[in-house]
Formats: C-alpha cells, structure tokens, sequence
C-alpha cells in the first residue's frame, strides 16, 4: 500500500448500517495531529457571539419566543456589543422526517424556519440552527442527520442558516446517551493475548502481548494475573474525570525484526465483549503513527467471552527486512465521528460551495474533539451541559457555581482552562458551554466571574437567559455588555488566556487538571495592542486572604512567546505598568513589575488591563 | 392496536394511557383529560403524534415533572442529588432534571439497579403507581440521601469488599513509599493528588478504600473524596515505609 498524502475522497453522507470504511487517510486518526483542516473549513473567525435557546427554555423554545429574543437583542444594543448569532436549540423540529426532510415543528414553529430566519436577517443578526450526528436528537425527535447529511445541508442553505450546533447523542457507534451500551463493541479492541507472524522461509513467531508488546499512551492495560492487554481505545471525556491534556489512547505495539522483508500473516489472539474496556473492532497498522500504513479496520467474530480467546482470520501485513513497529490499535471512537462531523461539512459545501456556516461542535469532549474538532469547526464542546437544570417560559430555570458533576460553572472553567493550547485563529476554540448567567443559583458576583472567565479564555459567548428580563442598565446587562471584558474575548490577536499560577500547585499551574474549587488561580492573556489581560479568582466559597501575586517575569515565562512581535509589554524592563480594573475601572500603576491582590471574596474575580509604559 | 386489547399489567402503558391514568388521579374529569393536559402545556408535539405508542421512562418523567409544576404548583427540589446514583442520569441530558426531579421526589424509581432505564417502557402496574404517588406524597418512596459516609474498616472487611468485585484500593501515601511496597491490588494517587483532582473518576457509586501510613492523610482523602461526592468511603489501617503487606 503506498502512503497517501493528498485526499480526494470526501463523503457527503454517513451510514446507518455500520460504521464505514475511512475513506482516506485525511479520515484517520495520525491527521488529527498533522496541519490540514478539511477542505472548505471556514476560516476561524473570533468566537461567536449571541443568544442560544436551550438555558433559556429548554425544549420549549418558540418562534414567537425567538422573536422577543431577537428584537430585545436589539433593543438593548447587544448587537452593537457583538451578540448576533440567535440560535434554535433542540425541540423546533417536526418529531419525524417529512418525505425525508427536516421540517419545523408545527405547534411551536408554525411559520417555518425559512421565515424565521428571514425575520432575524432583517433586525441585521445571524441566524443559528441545531441538530444531531446521530438518528435522533437528544430531546428523542427522529430527525439526526446520520445517513441523510446531503439532504439536511440542502435544507439549511435554503433556509439562510449561519451557525449549526451539532449534538451527538443516539449516535450509533458509542456506548452513550442513549444508544445501545453494547456500542462499546465498535469503541474498544478486543482483549489481545498474542500475535503469530507468519512469512518468507518459514519464519513463524508468536508475540506474547503481555510479554512482549509496549502499551502506549493512556487507558490500555495489563489485566491481573496479567496474560492479556485490555482496555485499548480512547477514553470518555464527557465528565470531569478525565484529564483533557495527554494522551487519550492506547496502543499496544510490537517492536520486530524479521529477516526478510515481504508478505507476511498475522493471526491475533483476541477475545471479545461489548462493554468499556473490551470491544470486537481492531485496527492494525505498521509503521509510526505519521506514515503508518494499516492493513485491517474492522469488526472481528465475536467470542463467547472476553476470557474466550481464539485466533483471528489471517491479517495480510507487508514488513521490512529489518526492524518494523506493528501497532494493534483502535481509534474508531474518534475516527467515527470525527468522519460524522466532517460529513456534514463536505455537504455544506457541495450544497453551497459559498456558504459562511460556521460549525458548533457538541460533542460534549466525548472522544477529546480537542484533539480533532479543528479540521472542520469553529468549536468544540469540552464536557456535557454546565446545567441541565434548564428553564421554560416564565421560568428562569436553576444553575450551579460548582458541582460533582459537569453541571457547573467551575466544572467547566476548571478543564477549559488548561486546554488554552488547544484553541487559537489557527484551530478553534474550547467551548465550555454556554453561559448560565440570569439563571436561579447564579448571584452577582459569579455571573461577573463566569463573564470574565469566558472573556479571558476565549469561549464563544452564547447567552442562555431569557432576554425580556434584563434591561438596560440593571446588573445583569451590566455584566453581559462590559465592553472592556468582551473586548478581551474578541481581541484580534486570538489567544486564549493560560494559567499562570494556581494556589494548589506549583508545579505546571498551565497544564495540570484541577477540580478541587478551594483555590485562587491568576490567567494570563496577551492582547494585539501589546496589553496583557489578568484575572484573579478566587473559586471557593470563602474569602481567600493572599496576597496573590504574579511579575511581569512569570508573565513573560509563560506568554511571553504569543504576545505580539514588538514585545512591548517585555520592553518596560519588568518594571512599570498602568493598570485599569475592567469592572471597577479604576487605575493605577505599578512600578516594580508585580501585580498583586490581597484578598478576593468568595467566587469572586478581579480582572484587570496591563499596558506597559515605555519611556 | 393489538396492544390495547392486552390488560396484563405488565404490559407498557401508551403515551395516552398514562397521562388518563395520573390526571385521573387527580381528578380531572375523564372526558376533558386531554385537553386539559394540552392547556397546561403539559404534552409535546411528540407525545401527540404518538399516543398510541408505548411511553419511554424518560418521556413520563417529562410528563411527570411537567404535572408537578404545571398542574400541582409543586417546587422542585433544590438538592436532588439523590438521583446522581443513578448511572445513566447524565446520558439523558434534556431530561436529566426531570428524572432527578421526579426520581428524588420518590416518585418514579429507578428501572434497573443503579439505572433509571431511561428508554425502557413503563408499565400500566407502573403508571397505576406513580400516579398514586403523584397524587398523594404519603405514598411517595423514600428516597436514599445523597451524601455519602466514611467508616473505617479492618484488614478482614477490606479483604471482603475487595474480593466481592467493584472496590477500588488506594494508598495515599508518596509514589516513594509505595514504589517501597504496599497491598496487594492497590493503586497509588498521593494525597497531593487527590487535593488537586478528587473526581479521578466519574463512577462515585463504586466503593473506595483508602489507606496511608497512619491514617492522617487516608482520613483527609477520605473527606475530598466525600466532598466530590463518592458515597462509599472506606479507611483501612496503614502501612509504615518499607513495611509489607500484611494480607
């Protein structure tokens, strides 16, 4: 097989009976690390800004509904600010398709969504819409794109839609949100005790897994009394367990020599189930990952149990005389929906080739989208929902500053946060779901540090209250339409804040994941114009008394590298700054290169603007 | 439908059986029910165009919630954090605060051990008995609190609740001191760890043991591991540096 580097083949539409063939190596799992997008990505604009059904009203959003929305997006001047994105989350589908067509929901969209659209053009907003990867959305309508990509991606053209959050639940090749748990079949290898090679003059020698196999990166491992290599797959992102940074799979590789180069067998000792850890998909490649040429991807027969081995079929594999790396693997769990989402954009683009949709992952960090999610959209969501709590018409609904779950606003700030490496102009952006500010359960002080949490990190910024019940002035909008905080998500420079210090280490306070909310964290942001943004918080629910401190020097150490070339902020020598509080907007100056902060109220933040003064 | 004709009350209710059968239970009278229940926007275009349809768990939660608030005025809990033992509570994220409502009122049980069974059918017994239950909160089930408890244990129990499959063993102690030896299957996370990440995995059901030298930072692991919601929490006698396994 020779090695591909160009990629011709790009399906417009996905199967419901299996799980298909990738269709290039643009599909498989080494792309993910490479620098090619999918063709027609959009450009990666800053993160999109507006107002997002599903906090607000659950399943029970209206046209009417949506309009209100739209026309007091307008009247409070939060388009002005940048908010224009209004988009339909689930619930506003007809339940089952019409002649194979996506069709609004009668009782709640009688006027149809092309009309509705239509309306949220002419106040001069951008029109979002929603839908699934599987066969059904989440709210349970019969109506996930899988299998009909090229049908729906007609459908949205026509009715002018510029922004698509996709869901992933009833997604046939996963064990989650509703799907079948014995899924876990296409997600994970079988457990793997040996593999016979077989080739030129008789060579035969089997390889004992346990024995003789590398496990690579993270999840694989050997069971105990350890005669076989279990758990080969990536691991779930979707709660707040998983460390978002590293390695998300294993692998088990064999280093080899073999005398002659050529045809060789292979038969795989394996047993199979169809529960996390040990599934029946196997994929089998040799060589490094970056030029890997795989010689099988697919289901193997199953076996009684995931005790029960027996010897595969035999694997066709070609060696070179000499040293060879063969790698058991299964990356499906990513390759599947990765090829879902990418689907759904090559027909967006073979339905209109000038279209400007921008695509809103939500694939809820399942299978680490930060790994993948760049190639074909503008974000990625990092965890399942910040509330499920969500409201109704006259009902503001229930959100939470923390929890043991990801339904918080530090549950999701505290994996957001250490994923800055992963967004950027270049890629996309982390989206740690939309904001919960105006729900019950969110005061003052922790809808201001949610702003300025999303602001410094990034993270698109979807509104998810019901609008009639902020008006001009009161605190609520004060929050939402800080100019000077906004200013920090839309910066043109594009880079996410890192954290630069954090009370509970000292050692990696950028990468190391986090959940225990009794701490202060200080993150930094450089800014176009030279500035550098700092915020402090405090996330626990008592005062944290410092001080809390960070120099221009640790700020330069971690930064330092993104900030824009002239580099003035590093040309005021550390030393003398002019500082503005952007929420109280006070100023001052600092003349020794430390900024610091002496006590922070529960939940609360301080965020602030530093301009070096050069002279 | 062939459905209809069988009363065995094993059998599923239909979308329209259950909501007759829990508004009955408050009295509306039976020929308005269903114009009652769509003027308390209490349906979903789905549940209209398949009343004939056998009903899901997670749609009579809807259902059931929406009854609570639309027709009884009743509150929701604000601590439901009962119904987070319920395993599959997050894979039904739009209506995850329907089953936590109506599971943590003691309504509507869970379907399968530690499983609300979200997409499984309820059955007409069922639906009999949750409407009982929405109509009288005497007959509500009590429902287990959802913050859990430490106790120590000795080597025997610890022994006991391992081998019984599901626990996990953890020694709290430095990488060092267990790279020096340490109990059988336990698995390392020094308690500085623990400090900064004690979610360390998403299955809070499964019994965790901890064990350290003393028993000072095993106990201060024990209380994190509280905190982040874990319910069975186990402290077992230490291990001094060097010292080894006793069982």
């Amino acid at each position: 097989m020779e090695e591909q580097k160009t990629c011709s083949n790009h399906p417009v539409r996905t199967s419901r009976e299996a799980p298909m063939a990738l269709p290039d190596r643009c599909y498989t799992h080494p792309s993910f690390f490479e620098k090619t997008p999918l063709p027609g990505k959009r450009p990666v604009q800053l993160p999109a800004m507006g107002w997002n059904s599903w906090n607000a009203f659950g399943s029970g959003n209206t046209e009417a509904l949506t309009k209100a929305m739209a026309d007091k997006i307008v009247s409070l001047g939060l388009d002005t600010l940048g908010y224009r994105y209004v988009v339909l989350d689930d619930g506003c589908y007809c339940p089952t398709r019409v002649n194979g067509r996506l069709a609004s929901n009668p009782d709640k969209f009688p006027g149809g969504f092309q009309a509705l659209g239509e309306y949220i053009h002419a106040k001069g907003l951008l029109f979002g819409m929603y839908n699934d990867i599987g066969t059904a959305t989440c709210a349970g309508d019969q109506v996930g794109i899988c299998g009909s990509e090229d049908l729906d991606a007609q459908s949205y053209i026509q009715w002018g839609v510029d922004f698509l959050k996709v869901d992933n639940c009833y997604y046939p090749w996963d064990n989650a949100s509703f799907s079948q748990a014995s899924n876990a079949q296409y997600s994970f290898a079988p457990n793997i005790r040996a593999i016979t090679l077989k080739g030129p003059n008789g060579y035969r020698e089997t390889f004992n897994s346990a024995m003789e196999g590398t496990l690579t990166g993270r999840g694989g491992f050997r069971n105990i009394p350890g005669d076989y290599i279990t758990s080969i797959g990536t691991i779930d992102g979707t709660n707040i367990d998983a460390d978002p940074n590293g390695s998300h799979a294993s692998e088990l590789v064999f280093h080899i020599t073999v005398p002659e180069g050529g045809d060789y067998t292979m038969v795989v000792s394996y047993a199979t189930g169809e529960e996390v850890g040990v599934g029946r998909w196997l994929q089998v490649a040799v060589g490094e990952a970056g030029v890997e040429t795989r010689f099988f991807d697919g289901l193997l027969p199953a076996t009684p149990g995931s005790r029960d081995f027996v010897d595969s079929q035999e694997i066709h594999v070609t060696l070179v005389k000499g040293f060879n790396l063969v790698r058991l693997l299964n990356h499906r769990r990513q390759e599947n929906v990765h090829m879902s989402y990418g689907a759904f954009l090559n027909a967006l683009n073979q339905a209109d080739p000038e279209n400007h949709i921008l695509l809103s992952l939500c694939e809820w960090g399942k299978t680490q989208p930060q790994q993948w999610g760049w190639k074909m959209a503008a974000s990625w969501r990092i965890l399942n929902d910040i509330t499920f709590m969500v409201g109704a018409d006259g009902n503001p609904g229930r959100a939470d500053w923390a929890s043991n779950n990801t339904a918080s606003i530090t549950s999701q700030y505290n994996k957001a946060v250490v994923m800055d490496e992963y967004a950027g102009l270049h890629r996309g952006w982390n989206d740690p779901d939309m904001m919960v500010i105006g729900m019950d359960g969110i005061n003052e002080t922790m809808a201001k540090t949610h702003m300025s949490l999303w602001c410094m990190m990034n993270a698109p910024l979807m509104l998810g209250m019901d609008l009639r019940r902020v008006e001009k002035g009161d605190a609520i909008y004060k929050v939402i339409a800080n100019q000077d905080v906004i200013a920090l998500n839309q910066d043109p420079l594009g880079v996410a804040a890192k954290r630069i210090w954090c009370s509970l280490t000292v050692f990696a306070p950028d990468t190391s994941y986090i959940t225990n909310n009794r701490r202060v964290d200080i993150l930094a942001k450089p800014l176009a114009d030279g500035d550098v943004a700092l915020c402090f918080v405090n996330l626990d629910d008592k005062p944290a008394n410092g001080p809390f401190a960070v120099s221009a020097g640790l700020i330069e150490t971690y930064i330092g590298a993104k900030m824009p070339p002239d580099k003035s902020f590093l040309r005021a020598n550390h030393s003398h700054y002019a500082v503005q509080d952007l929420w109280t907007k006070k100023t001052w100056q600092v003349f020794d290169g430390v900024f610091t902060l002496d006590e922070i109220d529960p939940w609360d933040s301080v965020t602030l603007r530093v301009r070096p003064i050069l002279t | 439908m062939g459905i209809r004709r069988n009363n065995t009350p094993g059998r599923p209710a239909s979308t329209e059986e259950f909501i007759e059968i829990v508004l009955r239970g408050l009295d509306i009278p039976e020929e308005h029910i269903m114009a009652f229940a769509a003027e308390r926007d209490i349906l979903e275009t789905r549940d209209r165009m398949q009343a004939e349809l056998p009903i899901r768990r997670r749609d009579a939660a809807r259902i059931l919630h929406a009854v609570l608030r639309q027709v009884l005025g009743e509150e929701d809990e604000i601590d439901w954090s009962a119904a987070e033992r319920l395993r599959d509570l997050y894979a039904c994220r739009s209506c995850v605060q329907h089953i936590a409502q109506i599971y943590a009122k003691g309504i509507l049980p869970e379907g399968k051990p530690y499983l609300f069974d979200t997409e499984a059918f309820l059955t007409l017994e069922e639906a009999n008995q949750v409407a009982e239950r929405v109509a009288d909160r005497e007959k509500r089930l009590p429902v287990a609190p959802g913050r859990g408890t430490r106790r120590d244990i000795t080597l025997e129990e610890a022994s006991a609740l391992l081998e019984k499959g599901g626990a996990r063993l953890i020694d709290v102690r430095s990488q060092m001191d267990y790279a020096k030896g340490h109990r059988p299957g336990a698995e390392n996370i020094p308690l500085e760890m623990l400090m900064r990440h004690p979610h360390f995995t998403a299955d809070r059901e499964a019994p965790v043991i901890l064990y350290c030298s003393r028993g000072f930072r095993s106990k201060l692991a024990a209380d994190l591991l509280l905190e982040a919601g874990f319910r069975q929490v186990y402290t077992m006698p230490g291990l001094q540096p060097g010292e080894q396994h006793s069982t």
